[in-house]
Formats: structure tokens, C-alpha cells, sequence
């Protein structure tokens, strides 16, 4: 893994020295709209295109404000396709100090503050200090969830958080046919799925039924959260609710919360939401 | 095609993008894979690589990955395993991509650490 980290930073040094020409480019490439008694499509497809290849690499390479940034310029762009000349004309002003201000933002675009690679030192960090230890076994998820895009949505975020180890289903049958020989860690599951709810796998988790070790930490993920509903799968011995539409940030913070719990005795019940 | 994923057409036309991308699939996930910068560029080498999957991006300056896509499908006479990577995907335009045939979206940035993964579960998640 060292020698990959080590050949991502000459990926991101390389990016961080060529940026500032690619920005003074894209720069020219809007001034020569601005001398342009037309201001072709031409012209500005391409002018759209490079921004928007730049704004790429620049989340990519570990600089997601300088690609934000961009991503701004490039909805600008793409917006200027489709108006009269007298409202490009404006939107251009407004482009041009859009690009000042990355030209700015360049200057922090170094590797040592890429958080690609932060996250890279991070790892190579944590698996250091984990040698001679016992190995921790990394956090292993599986989800289900009958929505094609719900999946997708989790597979982006899990991967995003770092979690590796997990598998994904449509329905709840199939999770808990494959939970006994891939014993996760934690189960994130939609609540409301047909003919095996998330409630069934909670009862048959609690209850043994499973096989896997009954306080295994289960996350319901709900369209709403209804008092009675949250109650019941409180004294059922849900861990936590996530509720749909859920963020990469909300998704990190349950898993943590359910994650870290100290004691793995048997399920005390949980006060009751009044 | 193998039961299990073996080469993959990527195609990307960031060179800072694929070399990070390359990185994660060659280096880490032990993939063969043959990169392609543009999308005339990956239909002349489609038949010759014979990948197992492609993941493509989206956006390109010539004819965009989608249409790469098309142009090949339409080649083989054939729906051929795809994953489509993109900055911008919102819910409707992932819908748009899936409708197209992709097994999954891939959004960027990504994690290059997971990547290999993702394309393993979205290889074994076709029918």
C-alpha cells in the first residue's frame, strides 16, 4: 500500500504544478469569448468542457473547494448555452471573477494539503500503529434495501467511508440467508420491504433465529419515523434510524454510533420516545 | 466473457483521473485493464481487448461515454456489461444511465482505495 501511496503523491504533485497553467488556459479561453463579436457555441462547448475536466480532477486529486469552485463556473457555462447574447454577455462578467477567484484557490492546491492523500497517510498511519497488535477486523456491512438507486446511493457512501467489506441485496430473505457465513458487524436495512420487512431480520437477528450473534448492531433506514413505529422497533432492539433522504454524513455517524457501543451484553431496553 | 471479472475498457479522458483510477485497478485490484482517452479510441480497441466490463466516463470532448457505449453495443449486436462514472448524478440522471443498461453509477470523485471493489460487486450484481 506504501508504494501506491507513494505513486498517488507524484499523481497529485504533478496535477498541483500543471494547474496553474490549465487555469491561466481556461482563463484565455474566455477572454477570447469576450473579444468574440459572436460568442460561438463553439467556442464555449469547448470552454465548458475544460472546465468541467479540470473540476474532475480537482475533487479526484483530494481538492474538492477548488473543484466546487469550478463546478460552479461550469453550471455557469452550460447555462450560457442556452441564453440570448445580451444575457451571455452578462453571465460572462459574472464567469470571469468566478475564475479569478480559482485562480486564487490555486495557490492551496498543494499536495500536502490534497485530502486524497491526507486520507492515504491516515490509513498507512492507522495500519502502522495496528502492526504487532492483534489485527482488527474491518467494520463488515450488509444492506438491503428493494430500491435499485437506494442501493446505489449506500454503495457511494460505504465506499466513500471506507467501508470494504460489504454485500448488498434487494430483499430481506436473501440477507439473512447470507448473513450466517458472512457474519457482519452491522446490518443497515430498509424497514419497509416485502415479503421479508427489515423488522422480520431484526426479530430473527434478536431472537437467534439468524445465527449470527444476536446484539449485532442493526440500522433501520425509514421513509418516516412515526412515534409508535420508532418505539416499537426501539423495544425490537433496533440500534439507530437513518431516514430517507440520508447524507454520506448522517450514514458516518450511525455507523460510528452503533460501531463503538463498549458493551456487547445482553440488549438492555431502551427508554421509550415520549 | 469469464464468470469471474478479469479486464476491464476504462475510459477516461483526465489524464491526473485515469492514472489515480489506474492506480486503484492495476496496482491495488490486480485488474487488466486497457485505458482509453477518448470514445473513437475505445470502439477501434473494443474488439481486440475484449474486456469483461467497461466503466466510462461520461463526459468526453469527442463523443461522449454513452454514445461510445451505443456505438459499441450496436457493433457486438449485444448489451455488453457497462459502469458509468460521473461528476454530476442526480437521481434522474442516474435513472437516464441504468435505463441505458449501466449495472451501477459510480460517482466522483471516488475512493480510489474501494474502487476495485465497487466494479467486483457491480459485476456480480448482473443478471
Amino acid at each position: 500500500m506504501s508504494d501506491a501511496h507513494e505513486t498517488a503523491g507524484k499523481i497529485v504533485e504533478d496535477f498541483c504544478m500543471r494547474l496553474p497553467s490549465e487555469i491561466r488556459e481556461v482563463s484565455h479561453l474566455l477572454g477570447s469569448l469576450n473579444a468574440e463579436s459572436q460568442r460561438s457555441n463553439e467556442a464555449l462547448v469547448k470552454l465548458h468542457a475544460e472546465v468541467h475536466r479540470i473540476s474532475g480532477s480537482a475533487k479526484c486529486m483530494g481538492f474538492p473547494l477548488l473543484g466546487d469552485k469550478l463546478s460552479d463556473i461550469e453550471d455557469n457555462l452550460e447555462t450560457m448555452l442556452e441564453e440570448s447574447v445580451q444575457l451571455r454577455n452578462e453571465r460572462l462578467i459574472n464567469v470571469a471573477s468566478l475564475i479569478e477567484g480559482v485562480a486564487r484557490l490555486t495557490q492551496h492546491a498543494r499536495p500536502e494539503n490534497s485530502q486524497l492523500l491526507r486520507r492515504a497517510r491516515q490509513k498507512l498511519k492507522a495500519s502502522g500503529e495496528r502492526a504487532g497488535q492483534e489485527k482488527e477486523k474491518p467494520l463488515s456491512v450488509l444492506f438491503a434495501d428493494d430500491d435499485l438507486s437506494i442501493r446505489h446511493l449506500m454503495m457511494n457512501i460505504l465506499s466513500a467511508l471506507g467501508i470494504e467489506r460489504c454485500m448488498y441485496f434487494s430483499n430481506g430473505r436473501d440477507l439473512l440467508n447470507k448473513a450466517r457465513e458472512f457474519r457482519p458487524d452491522l446490518i443497515i436495512t430498509d424497514w419497509v420491504m416485502s415479503p421479508v420487512s427489515g423488522f422480520d431480520i431484526l426479530k430473527a437477528v434478536r431472537s437467534g433465529e439468524a445465527k449470527i450473534p444476536a446484539d449485532t448492531g442493526i440500522i433501520f433506514l425509514t421513509s418516516s419515523n412515526t412515534l409508535e413505529r420508532v418505539n416499537r422497533a426501539i423495544d425490537a432492539g433496533v440500534d439507530d434510524f437513518l431516514v430517507k433522504p440520508f447524507s454520506q454524513n448522517t450514514v458516518g455517524r450511525s455507523i460510528h454510533r452503533v460501531a463503538s457501543r463498549v458493551t456487547r451484553g445482553p440488549r438492555q431496553s431502551k427508554k421509550q420516545i415520549n | 466473457m469469464h464468470n469471474e471479472l478479469k479486464r476491464i475498457l476504462y475510459l477516461e479522458d483526465d489524464p491526473f483521473i485515469s492514472e489515480i483510477a489506474l492506480l486503484a485497478l492495476c496496482n491495488i485490484a490486480n485488474y487488466n485493464v486497457l485505458h482509453c482517452s477518448s470514445g473513437h479510441d475505445a470502439i477501434e480497441k473494443f474488439d481486440t481487448f475484449q474486456p469483461d466490463l467497461m466503466l466510462f466516463d461520461v463526459m468526453l470532448p469527442d463523443i461522449d461515454g454513452v454514445q461510445t457505449y451505443d456505438r459499441i453495443c450496436e457493433n457486438a449486436h449485444a448489451r455488453l456489461p457497462i459502469v458509468f462514472m460521473t461528476a454530476k448524478a442526480q437521481t434522474y440522471q442516474q435513472q437516464y444511465y441504468f435505463d441505458k443498461g449501466a449495472l451501477c453509477v459510480i460517482m466522483k470523485p471516488f475512493e480510489a482505495g474501494t474502487l476495485g471493489r465497487q466494479l467486483e460487486y457491480c459485476w456480480h450484481s448482473r443478471r
